[in-house]
């Protein structure tokens, strides 16, 4: 009686954790996800991107709609955020200078990014 | 004996079970959230948007080399295809010309030949960067396309290779009152030879708004032509952007045809080169 309470428990233990496994690992495989779901710092570069393509197109609704993929409840702060980030780790001044243009497009331009501003130097 | 037998088909129906019930929990009662992802495993939709979004990059900072680092983020191996698709796809659905300029001049850069190539060719020559030749692994501590060159920043004009150098002039002009249909502008670009010049961008101009469009986009008509649908009580004003004067006052305020319908007019304008002294 004991072989067969242990060869339930067995069974069930090993059965479980091998569906499970196989459940997560089908999922892994097909799972799609959307922009806001990335890799910060690919959001990052999607965030850039929205700004090159804004430059070209002056269309502020559509970057705004481009840069409410990225799920980001405070869009205008995110985009600050980014430009601060870029302006303190020295990234490329071309990159912090679309970020800064972003950010002032939303009204909001701070001290370090200043120098940035289109009308700047540099 | 029995018992032994007994244990060993239990095991069976107990792995089934148990296999059956784990398959549940992890498909229905918690299910995989991946977070921290790569473009790989963007939803189609928000593919579609990060490819324009590299096309128009590419043609903000001519950088093909991070154009296509970017592009293969997506894990996709040919890159000529993804992007010769979506420009065919744009051109034929007749999205925004700028969404078809942006990825037709991809298209091209990468080696493809897009169908709306005649229309946009030489609307950009990018700096050459070479084509990067590792693959990019992408997980969760990615390793992002750095630019492959000193980006120069400039924004591309479209060029139409028959216009760089020529200032063009009104030849013709016709307003005709139609009883059906909507208000028309249609505008015919020609070269020297009497052959339409595709690519030409087109300016319309109202009072409180205006609208760009290009020559070319409707190859059924001739790749020098073009139209735009006015709407009804404005007064527009026409231009071939940075080659001709305006051509102004053209009404799309109600008309009378020739039997006394009431329609509304449909201009055609014809443009040729001024030639030079």
């Amino acid at each position: 009686m004991q072989r067969v309470v242990i060869a339930i428990l067995v069974g069930l233990g090993l059965g479980a954790g091998a569906g499970a496994g196989v459940g997560w690992l089908l999922q892994a495989q097909q799972i799609m996800v959307e922009m806001e779901d990335l890799h910060p710092e690919y959001k990052a570069d999607y965030t850039i991107m929205v700004a090159q393509s804004y430059v070209l197109t002056e269309d502020w609704d559509l970057a705004q709609s481009q840069l409410g993929r990225l799920g980001e409840s405070d869009p205008a702060g995110y985009v600050v955020q980014l430009a601060e980030r870029y302006i303190d780790e020295g990234r490329n001044p071309d990159e912090i200078r679309l970020l800064v243009r972003l950010a002032a497009r939303y009204g909001v331009v701070t001290e370090p990014m200043q120098p940035f501003l289109p009308n700047q130097d540099g | 004996m029995q018992e032994r037998t007994a244990a060993w088909l239990l095991l069976l129906l107990a792995l089934i079970a148990g296999g059956a019930g784990g398959f549940y929990y992890a498909w229905n009662l918690n299910p995989l959230t991946v977070v921290n992802v790569g473009p790989d495993r963007l939803t189609e939709a928000d593919r579609e948007v990060y490819i324009l979004l590299v096309s128009e990059a590419y043609l903000h900072d001519g950088d093909l080399g991070r154009a296509q680092a970017r592009l293969q983020l997506l894990g996709e191996g040919d890159l000529v295809q993804l992007v010769s698709v979506r420009a065919d796809s744009a051109y034929l659905s007749g999205a925004d010309p700028d969404e078809i300029r942006a990825l037709t001049t991809l298209a091209e850069a990468l080696g493809g030949n897009p169908l709306a190539a005649d229309v946009f060719t030489g609307t950009l020559a990018p700096p050459f960067t070479p084509t990067p030749t590792a693959r990019i692994e992408v997980e969760l501590s990615p390793t992002l396309p750095e630019p492959t060159a000193t980006p120069t920043v400039f924004v591309p004009t479209v060029t139409p290779t028959q216009a760089v150098t020529t200032t063009y002039t009104l030849i013709g002009r016709e307003e005709v009152c139609q009883a059906e249909g909507a208000g028309l502008i249609e505008v015919l670009v020609l070269n020297e030879g009497g052959s339409g010049v595709p690519a030409v961008p087109v300016l319309a101009r109202w009072e409180g708004g205006q609208n760009r469009f290009f020559t070319g986009l409707k190859p059924d008509q001739g790749s020098g032509y073009a139209d735009f649908q006015t709407t009804p009580d404005r007064i527009y004003s026409i231009e071939l952007v940075g080659l001709s004067q305006p051509v102004v006052g053209l009404s799309s305020f109600a008309c009378t045809d020739d039997t006394g319908q009431i329609g509304t007019p449909v201009y055609t304008l014809v443009f040729a080169p001024l030639t030079e002294e």
